[in-house]
């Protein structure tokens, strides 16, 4: 028992200095690269870090020379135990209007050591937010919908690609990686 | 108070070298890993010259108005272009020879010319079905005119007046008019677009240039105001076509837009063509 606790402990600090001292700045440019390969550009970002978390505002995506989105805020906090990443004000481009709502408020994403086969994220936008839950697993990705009137009015097309579910009496999506 | 250095120190080593192991593997990624994003090039605005194309003229034979042809390189015949000159008719026989009818721009004289002979030190090397080629100072220049399946294809809509489309474009003398309820329809009926008309994007080294028409359903409104099977979009209201978003903001503002100007390159030979939307 009093090796293992000696154990847990090593193991507790090697992770710590592993975080503290990982090269965030550095791991965040590698993903804009390879993002950058799939035709996928982040632009005037003001990158910010401190020892635990990180914070990129103003970033503009651009996918295929296309201006698809102005996200305000990407707030990450990671403990490998406890991972959350807070992305707050999300633009679409207006010429996405007619396809899908332009403004999401947030986008949550979390890890729990605690669920530790799940990662768990919240989208809110005005006229609706998504509870998603994914199975690292199974790769299986569900979608719970909840939309207001107004939405199901406009966005018919986007509906298609839905399920409605009649026992939440809204729009569920899946999909299997 | 006695304290014993080396026995503490020894308790310390295990998480002295757990430090020191994480930080190396921290140092070894940051060596590993890139310091600098990928530079971000916006695709090149390199104009493109073209050919004045009036949509009227599409319905008549004759008073064809060629604005503007510069050097463009063909990819397979190195050929240039003649800017100054209206290719009216090509009388083809065996051995590229022939005679041909032309027009110098903005005047009204038509020219004869056989094979060999010269129009102001252009010499008339080789006539085609489509297109013929001059020779001045050892540089070939090709000159084409448009083809005659189109002509017919235009002159079969003119006949066809009966239907809705028909009555939504109107061609006149001076000016083809479409009325917005036309517009209207299509913004309403997206999917209704994509099941008359489908386009791919053209990619060049640079990115997006143009999107071409690879099919296109007759008697719609597409055919009708003139676009072909093959005719690459360049430019829409003189915006470039470089991107999926210039192809969407010029559709969001197409219910504010009261002309199009359609810059194409049909047969590699740019062309304009005008609308008024009333």
């Amino acid at each position: 028992m009093r090796n293992l606790s000696k154990y847990f402990l090593y193991l507790v600090l090697f992770l710590s200095v592993f975080i503290l001292f990982l090269p965030k700045e550095q791991l965040f440019i590698y993903a804009v690269n390879k993002l950058y390969n799939e035709k996928i550009y982040l632009k005037d970002y003001i990158y910010k870090e401190s020892l635990t978390s990180t914070n990129i505002k103003n970033i503009n995506i651009i996918y295929d020379s296309i201006n698809i989105a102005n996200i305000n805020n990407i707030k990450s906090k990671l403990f490998l135990v406890y991972n959350n990443v807070d992305i707050r004000d999300i633009k679409l481009d207006d010429s996405l209007n007619s396809f899908v709502p332009s403004k999401i408020r947030y986008i949550n994403i979390n890890y729990n050591i605690l669920k530790p086969l799940y990662i768990y994220s919240k989208i809110d936008a005005k006229q609706y937010s998504v509870k998603i839950k994914f199975d690292i697993l199974n790769l299986k990705i569900k979608a719970i919908f909840k939309t207001s009137q107004f939405f199901r009015k406009k966005y018919p097309k986007l509906l298609k690609e839905l399920k409605y579910d009649k026992d939440i009496k809204d729009y569920t999506y899946e999909y299997k990686l | 108070m006695n304290i014993n250095y080396n026995s503490l120190f020894k308790k310390l080593i295990p998480f002295l070298i757990i430090i020191f192991v994480a930080i190396v593997i921290d140092f070894i990624l940051y060596l590993s890993l890139p310091k600098e994003t990928l530079e971000y090039t916006q695709n090149s605005t390199e104009s493109l010259v073209y050919k004045r194309f009036e949509i009227q003229n599409a319905f008549k034979k004759q008073n064809k108005i060629i604005k503007k042809i510069t050097k463009i390189k063909k990819k397979k015949e190195d050929y240039l272009l003649l800017n100054n000159i209206n290719l009216l008719a090509i009388y083809a026989m065996n051995n590229n020879d022939g005679y041909i009818i032309i027009q110098e721009k903005n005047k009204n004289d038509t020219i004869i010319l056989s094979k060999d002979e010269e129009f102001k030190k252009y010499k008339l090397k080789s006539i085609y079905k489509t297109y013929v080629v001059f020779i001045k100072n050892n540089k070939e220049y090709k000159l084409s005119m448009r083809d005659e399946k189109s002509k017919d294809k235009y002159e079969t809509i003119t006949k066809d007046e009966t239907t809705k489309t028909v009555q939504e474009i109107s061609i006149n003398d001076d000016k083809v008019t479409i009325k917005r309820t036309l517009i209207d329809n299509y913004i309403e009926n997206f999917d209704k677009i994509w099941q008359d008309i489908s386009i791919v994007d053209v990619r060049t080294s640079n990115g997006i240039d143009g999107f071409k028409i690879s099919k296109i359903k007759a008697n719609t409104a597409f055919a009708k105001i003139g676009l072909q099977k093959g005719d690459i979009i360049k430019s829409i209201n003189n915006i470039k076509l470089k991107s999926y978003n210039d192809a969407f903001k010029i559709y969001k503002q197409i219910n504010k837009i009261k002309s199009l100007n359609i810059e194409i390159l049909r047969d590699n030979i740019p062309q304009e063509i005008y609308y008024e939307i009333k």
